[in-house]
């Protein structure tokens, strides 16, 4: 089945299928993360957001031009009222569905209604292991009881459900306690501590929130084993990638994310370039999407660098960062050099 | 012989697969990938069909020998039977 994939990945972005999609049903949350990139969008309005019809036409429309497996995310997806009529249409699409949610709307109702038309899998982000964790950074104490009741409620179900935790200042010392409760319930666990900038207001008040480069390369290596490599290989991969295009993922190739305005962009970082997909079809809208993705400059700040091979840099997070699609941003260029003094001492 | 309700058979980029809908994630979550040969016979079984059937569809649509031919459709039905996808 890897296989498969893989090569399906392959094909996709040779020829541009979207086959992989996020769609921001919401910007509204019940939440409030001191890090969240959404935040602030749409100021919590829900005049503007799409509705469920639209929504349920933009499924169809990226099934019929090639998606396959595709997120509903937010904001938090479980607020909107009509959830459940957009989610029962999207799991007849022929759509392999993901769920990212906090877990805390996720009550013995939604549970049960869940189970008879699961997804794939449901992601609930856990941001802490305590209350007081909860209160510090999601505004809410309670909140820590209500995603761990929404998580016994899926597994009571027998929903596929996996765990993430974004690690920041707030709850890095949850951290191995929440890795506990994902083992504990023997759940894959997905921890990320790769924080970009807010989509309206870049790093301003997130600066402070997020690990420094050199925390995060150094607090969880066992995470990061799978990135070992021989010197030798160390050397020939920096050569490798020093010139690598601006865009080197796969969005505006073979994946794509709907924002809460209807807007398709490349990924959840962009808020631009964009088109309307309502507006102009689907297919139509891909194809312009991918054509400016190719207009986006290269990285001028970064021609050359022989760290590229172990940066996580590319348009979207510099723009977060600096404004500038080619900014330069001393945070990204430090994550770069703590990866790869990282990868050398475990090389020695 | 008939597919059970609720997949659906999809090309994408190349590749034909089938995914679950709705309720038959319960019991079936992941996709099938099949092989051209395989999308084709899916198809017809969707509206159900036997054996001699398949055989001579088969053969109507690709350049092949009876025994070949039925040697895949046994192949292919077996394959379905046992991952559950027929109905009774
Ligand atoms: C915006 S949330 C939406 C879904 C749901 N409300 C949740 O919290 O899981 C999607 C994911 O992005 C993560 N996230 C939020 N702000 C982030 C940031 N600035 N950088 C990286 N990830 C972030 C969240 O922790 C969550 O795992
Ligand atoms: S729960 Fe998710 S959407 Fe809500 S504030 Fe936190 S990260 Fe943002
Ligand atoms: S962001 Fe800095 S470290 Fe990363 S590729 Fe550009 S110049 Fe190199």
């Amino acid at each position: 089945m890897k296989e498969f994939h893989q090569s399906l990945q392959k094909a996709a972005f040779e020829k541009g299928i979207p086959v992989y999609g996020g769609f921001e049903l919401t910007t509204r949350c019940n939440l409030s993360c001191r890090m969240c990139y959404v935040k602030g969008a749409g100021a919590g309005k829900s005049n503007h957001e799409l509705t469920a019809n639209q929504w349920v036409e933009l499924g169809r429309a990226a099934r019929d031009g090639g998606a396959l497996a595709v997120f509903l995310t937010g904001g938090e997806p479980l607020i909107r009222d009509d959830f459940k009529e957009i989610y029962e249409a999207f799991c007849r699409l022929g759509l392999r569905l993901t769920l990212f949610t906090n877990g805390t709307l996720i009550n013995e109702e939604l549970a049960k209604w869940l189970s008879q038309i699961p997804p794939a899998a449901v992601d609930i982000t856990l941001y802490g292991a305590s209350e007081t964790t909860y209160r510090n950074l999601c505004g809410s104490g309670e909140a820590f009881h209500k995603a761990m009741g929404g998580l016994e409620l899926l597994l009571k179900n027998n929903i596929t459900t996996r765990i993430k935790t974004t690690v920041v200042r707030s709850n890095v010392h949850d951290y191995q306690a929440v890795q506990t409760i994902a083992l504990s319930y023997g759940l894959e666990f997905l921890p990320s501590n790769l924080i970009h900038g807010n989509r309206i207001t870049g790093i301003k008040n997130i600066n402070d929130e997020r690990l420094s480069p050199g925390e995060i390369y150094s607090f969880d290596l066992a995470n990061l084993e799978q990135g070992v490599c021989s010197p030798i290989d160390l050397e020939n991969i920096k050569g490798q990638y020093k010139d690598s295009p601006a865009m080197f993922c796969l969005a505006g190739k073979c994946s794509f994310f709907i924002n809460w305005l209807g807007r398709l962009v490349p990924c959840n970082l962009f808020e631009k370039p964009y088109t309307v997909p309502l507006d102009v079809g689907f297919k139509q809208a891909w194809d312009l999407l991918r054509h400016q993705v190719t207009q986006i400059p290269g990285l001028e700040n970064c021609k050359g660098c022989e760290l590229r091979a172990f940066c996580p840099v590319c348009p979207g997070r510099l723009y977060l960062e600096t404004g500038k699609f080619d900014g330069h941003s001393e945070y990204v260029c430090l994550l770069a050099k703590e990866k790869e003094r990282m990868m050398r001492n475990i090389n020695l | 012989m008939k597919i059970k309700q609720n997949f659906m058979l999809r090309e994408i980029a190349g590749s034909w697969l089938v995914v679950p809908l709705g309720e038959r994630v319960v019991d079936f979550n992941g996709i099938i990938t099949l092989s051209e040969t395989g999308a084709f016979l899916w198809e017809i079984l969707e509206k159900g069909a036997g054996v001699d059937e398949l055989v001579n569809q088969l053969l109507l649509e690709y350049d092949v020998d009876e025994t070949t031919a039925r040697a895949d459709v046994v192949e292919f039905t077996s394959a379905l039977e046992e991952g559950a996808l027929l109905e009774l």
